[in-house]
């Protein structure tokens, strides 16, 4: 009895086997997928995360050799692991995204490969937006281009403009203050929002930065800081009436946000990206936000350009590539502004001029002259992070503790011309 | 006279008086000092909770209500759909119980070296284990991070316990030695003459009169392994391995931070833990008054 | 006793000279490859200029950088607010354990709820906490302001943030409702070795609560209560993320404690080296406590070491 048995399942083995082997040998001679690891923080970003993943499906789709792979950290500490991986030895990417900061240091440290073969292939040298990328060229070469570039402008709930009075958005700064004064009914409504916490460091630094190129001016030329320059006071000066009379003191960037999709913010200077949260946080005030050009006749601003690039110690480099060449391409990268609601292409053609002649918000956006960080902190590029610490550090002391801007910004220029010599 | 009431708990406790309306006011003062205190403490867990029940335009209002009107769940219907919660937990949990019994083995070891035995070195080794809670995390991730990819420990789940105990373990030998030096020496040389050896001495009479103190090492290391976030983040890449500590944090965007649903995923990783203690109550019973030394 | 009826006494039943050696040596094995070596590595670090993301290798400098670091106001100053906040959480801490695991070891019903309701803050992680207690320390919107204004004569929302002094006192209570369930759990624990018949004898005697307190339970805890203070203070000496994340050192560098100074040389300005410096500063003040420890526990005879 087990005999034949044994015999039936013993047949029915090799038939299996024999069925099986064609496909064996099928599978044998095909490739098994590469997978490219693509570390960023924009995987846990409401809105981006799913631009993004928009695209890699349709990376996915059009070929079976490559698979991409989501890593990352969260923002506020993305700068800290990537370093310590790199400390470490090796960082456990082959794609990944940076911000100009971080940028520089991985150049630096020969971090990234060039990305020049994928320009190439794409065809747009010419079109490349050459100043969003100047702070990642190095020596003649490219090693990362935009994701995505954020300029500012001056946002406003036109039912609050038009409940107040406002005919029409403020194009100087001292109207800027007043008509934030005029707005502000603490608890709430607030003619102005801005961060000002040292938790959110970065973010402020952004915000102060502004009024100082409003004001014509920027923290450090040559390598020598101009903190004692009156631009830098008046800005300082302007922050500090503004915290006084219109901010909600002590509200973090995602609180005053959600303030403002709530209709309780009347205006704010703020990134385009922001716009997409206050749709999706509040789409029935999306209709109801306008933005006009940044409250100071030369328009100047920062923006904060974002990109992509390749781990130089990527043992995937050309599947990265790939990947990459994919996404420049027209088509793709104008899905993926779109979706994510973004307006600044890395390079002309990349976004569609339909797309941005429907957005009614964009105008203020398209005015703003940018320049990111490491342009005002000529010199001292690679030590943006204690300049900040310092300045931030004495804006702390004006606004919290009653010192005056001028004796604040004297302490800082000292403190900063020490650095300058140490570095 | 009357009766003495003596058979109240171990320890210190209110005194029990003989008059009936001042015991009545102290048992009242009592319950009105606990509830007052336990509200205090889970005011800030309680708002947690409320805000992840409330719309975003209730949470931003000043003065905030005090009460539960207006509440819903959808933060907890958002989470549960979109984020992978149980394999976050899944993964916590077996973080956590890695951890809480690789420090009882290790703790035992060394708090019995410690408390037990005298010989040369043992200031130095308790020194040591001090030491190592005397440098800042941030200057030991890189360092350990090597250590860790050379021995190949990267993005493993035993890699991770083995990073989290260490830091542990020390407390728990400390703590628990503590404990031991209490236990006094008639008990361990009866043991002794009885012919235990010092092991038999350990597993026969050490460890059973040492329960409380192993309880607590054990429910110190169990909420360590389940709320640390500085290695879990930068050795764990593979999301499905993350535990929810750092799943927890990936709700932090650059933008903004849905409050709500942080609230609501950390109210569901609060439970576990506080449950685990809450049955671990029972076994917090001393041993040392349970009849082991008397006459 | 023993010597007679054993020759050799007590130590030849206690096993070879060697058992407590192979029993510490696991556990020293294991700290020493995972935290000792790396705590040599970083003081190793101190002694070059190893900068972070840099093409250039570590290089020897000797003892500039502690050169840097004594001329430095800023490490001063923090050291100064490190000190400041340890001794406070540790009073604070030390206090209201004592206290709570009182409290708790009393009887009464629903102790079992209370004690567990008691770890809930040490369970919650600490980014959750940090951010509920940024929401309730708002000045615009935190709820302690409505409890405040009860009991205190204000008339506005308070700065808890955003003033220098008060930052420091909003960090010293997230600090306390974050830590002291683990120091009550300690203390209670420390309760449980105390025996009944000590209090019997002292009611007979005629004792007091207060007296049965002070002659009792703090000698009998107080191997537990010196414990308690060391760990705390050196906990004290490294805990980051509560204070990074409430206050990020500020306002003006008001709480900005060694530590916090540590992280943002050794990950923000990329100075690894410096930032190993300010942190051996640190190990080395929390070696001197620790030793002061360990000198009084043996002049006051609480047990060898």
């Amino acid at each position: 009895m087990p005999h034949r048995a044994s015999r039936r399942t013993f047949l029915k083995g090799l038939a299996g086997a024999a069925a099986a082997t064609p496909i064996v040998a099928r599978r044998a001679t095909a490739q098994t997928p590469v997978t490219v690891k693509y570390m960023t923080w924009w995987w846990a970003e409401k809105g981006r995360n799913d631009a993004w993943r928009g695209i890699v499906k349709k990376f996915h789709d059009a070929q079976k050799d490559i698979r991409i792979q989501e890593v990352g950290f969260p923002y506020s500490e993305f700068f800290q692991r990537v370093t310590t991986q790199l400390a470490g030895g090796r960082l456990d990417a082959d794609v990944l995204s940076f911000y100009d900061e971080l940028g520089i240091r991985l150049i630096k440290t020969g971090a990234l490969a060039p990305v020049d073969d994928v320009v190439q292939k794409l065809g747009i040298q010419e079109k490349l937006d050459k100043t969003v990328h100047q702070f990642v060229t190095a020596g003649g070469k490219l090693y990362g281009l935009l994701g995505v570039n954020v300029p500012y402008a001056l946002i406003y709930n036109r039912d609050l403009y038009q409940a107040a009075g406002v005919a029409k958005a403020p194009t100087s700064q001292e109207e800027y203050i007043q008509v934030a004064k005029r707005l502000t009914k603490r608890p709430d409504q607030f003619g102005h929002a801005a961060r000002s916490t040292m938790p959110e460091q970065n973010g402020w630094w952004s915000d102060i930065s502004h009024w100082v190129m409003g004001y014509g001016g920027q923290w450090v030329k040559a390598k020598k800081p101009q903190l004692t320059e009156a631009p830098v006071i008046n800005a300082v000066k302007a922050y500090k009436r503004l915290y006084d009379e219109s901010m909600p003191q002590g509200a973090d960037a995602s609180t005053y946000r959600r303030m403002a999709w709530e209709g309780k913010i009347a205006q704010y200077i703020d990134n385009s990206a922001n716009i997409g949260i206050l749709k999706s946080g509040n789409p029935a005030i999306y209709p109801k936000i306008f933005t006009a050009p940044p409250p100071w006749e030369n328009h100047r601003a920062i923006n904060i350009p974002n990109y992509v690039g390749i781990y130089a110690g990527s043992p995937q480099r050309q599947a990265a590539a790939a990947f990459l060449e994919f996404v420049y391409r027209p088509e793709n990268f104008q899905q993926l502004m779109e979706a994510a609601l973004d307006i600044y292409p890395p390079y002309q053609g990349a976004v569609r001029e339909a797309y941005l002649k429907e957005l009614h918000w964009v105008s203020g956006y398209l005015a703003s002259k940018g320049s990111p960080i490491p342009a005002l902190v000529e010199g001292l590029e690679s030590n943006i992070a204690e300049v900040r610490q310092i300045v931030l550090s004495q804006v702390s002391q004006v606004l919290t503790a009653g010192k005056a801007p001028e004796a604040a910004m004297a302490d800082a220029q000292k403190s900063v011309e020490e650095l300058a010599a140490r570095v | 006279m009357a009766a003495r009431d003596v058979g109240a708990g171990r320890g210190p406790g209110p005194l029990r008086r003989r008059r009936p309306l001042i015991r009545l006011a102290t048992r009242v003062a009592l319950y009105i000092t606990v509830a007052g205190v336990c509200g205090a403490v889970l005011f800030p867990v309680y708002w947690m909770v409320l805000t992840s029940l409330r719309q975003t335009r209730d949470t931003i209002t000043y003065p905030p209500d005090l009460l539960p009107r207006n509440v819903r769940l959808s933060a907890y219907g958002e989470l549960l759909q979109t984020m992978p919660i149980a394999t976050w937990l899944g993964n916590t949990v077996v973080i956590s119980i890695g951890v809480m019994l690789l420090c009882l083995v290790l703790s035992v070891l060394g708090a019995y070296a410690l408390s037990h035995f005298r010989w040369r070195g043992r200031s130095a080794f308790g020194f040591l284990l001090l030491v190592t809670q005397m440098l800042p995390e941030a200057l030991l991730v890189i360092p350990i991070f090597v250590i860790f990819r050379r021995a190949g420990l990267i993005d493993t789940q035993p890699g991770l316990i083995l990073a989290d105990a260490a830091f542990v373990v020390p407390v728990g030998v400390w703590i628990l030695k503590s404990y031991m030096d209490t236990i006094p020496r008639e008990v361990r040389e009866a043991a002794l003459i009885d012919g235990c050896g010092p092991m038999g001495t350990l597993w026969r009479i050490t460890l059973p009169l040492s329960v409380p103190a192993l309880i607590t090492v054990g429910v110190i290391a169990f909420f360590d392994g389940w709320n640390e976030y500085l290695f879990a983040s930068t050795f764990i890449t593979t999301s499905d391995m993350r535990p929810a500590s750092v799943g927890l944090a990936s709700f932090i965007g650059e933008l903004a931070t849905p409050v709500e649903l942080v609230f609501a995923a950390t109210a569901l990783f609060t439970i576990p833990p506080v449950v685990f203690y809450f049955l671990m109550q029972r076994y917090f019973v001393s041993g040392l008054t349970s009849g082991a030394i008397k006459g | 006793m023993s010597d007679r009826v054993h020759p050799g006494g007590r130590r030849a039943l206690d096993g070879s000279a060697a058992t407590p050696y192979l029993l510490a040596a696991p556990v020293l094995l294991y700290v020493a490859v995972l935290i000792l070596y790396p705590i040599g590595q970083g003081i190793n670090t101190s002694f070059t200029r190893t900068e972070l993301l840099s093409p250039l290798p570590p290089t020897w400098v000797g003892l500039a950088n502690y050169r840097r670091l004594v001329h430095d106001p800023a490490f001063w100053r923090a050291l100064g607010v490190t000190l400041t906040y340890t001794f406070l959480v540790v009073t604070a801490t030390v206090v209201t354990s004592v206290l709570t695991a009182l409290l708790m070891n009393a009887r009464f019903r629903g102790r079992a709820f209370a004690r567990a309701a008691i770890t809930l803050p040490y369970a919650v992680p600490e980014v959750a906490a940090v951010l509920v207690w940024t929401w309730m320390l708002s000045q615009q919107f935190g709820v302690l302001n409505v409890f405040a204004r009860w009991v205190l004569p204000v008339s506005e929302n308070l700065p808890w943030l955003t003033n220098p002094r008060m930052a420091m006192v909003s960090i010293l209570l997230v600090t306390l409702w974050k830590i002291f369930p683990f120091y009550s759990l300690v203390v209670l624990t420390a309760f449980q070795t105390l025996q009944a018949e000590l209090y019997e004898a002292a009611r007979i005697d005629g004792a007091g609560a207060l007296a049965c307190f002070r002659h009792i339970t703090i000698p009998g805890i107080a191997p537990t209560l010196g414990l308690m203070t060391l760990l705390a203070t050196i906990f004290s000496f490294r805990r980051f993320t509560v204070i990074y994340l409430l206050t990020g050192g500020g306002p003006a560098d008001a709480t900005k404690t060694l530590v916090v100074s540590v992280y943002e040389n050794a990950f923000k300005f990329f100075d690894l080296s410096y930032g190993s410096t300010i942190g051996v500063a640190g190990l080395g003040v929390t070696l001197a406590i620790a030793a002061a420890y360990f000198a009084a526990q043996r002049r006051l005879g609480y047990g060898e070491v």
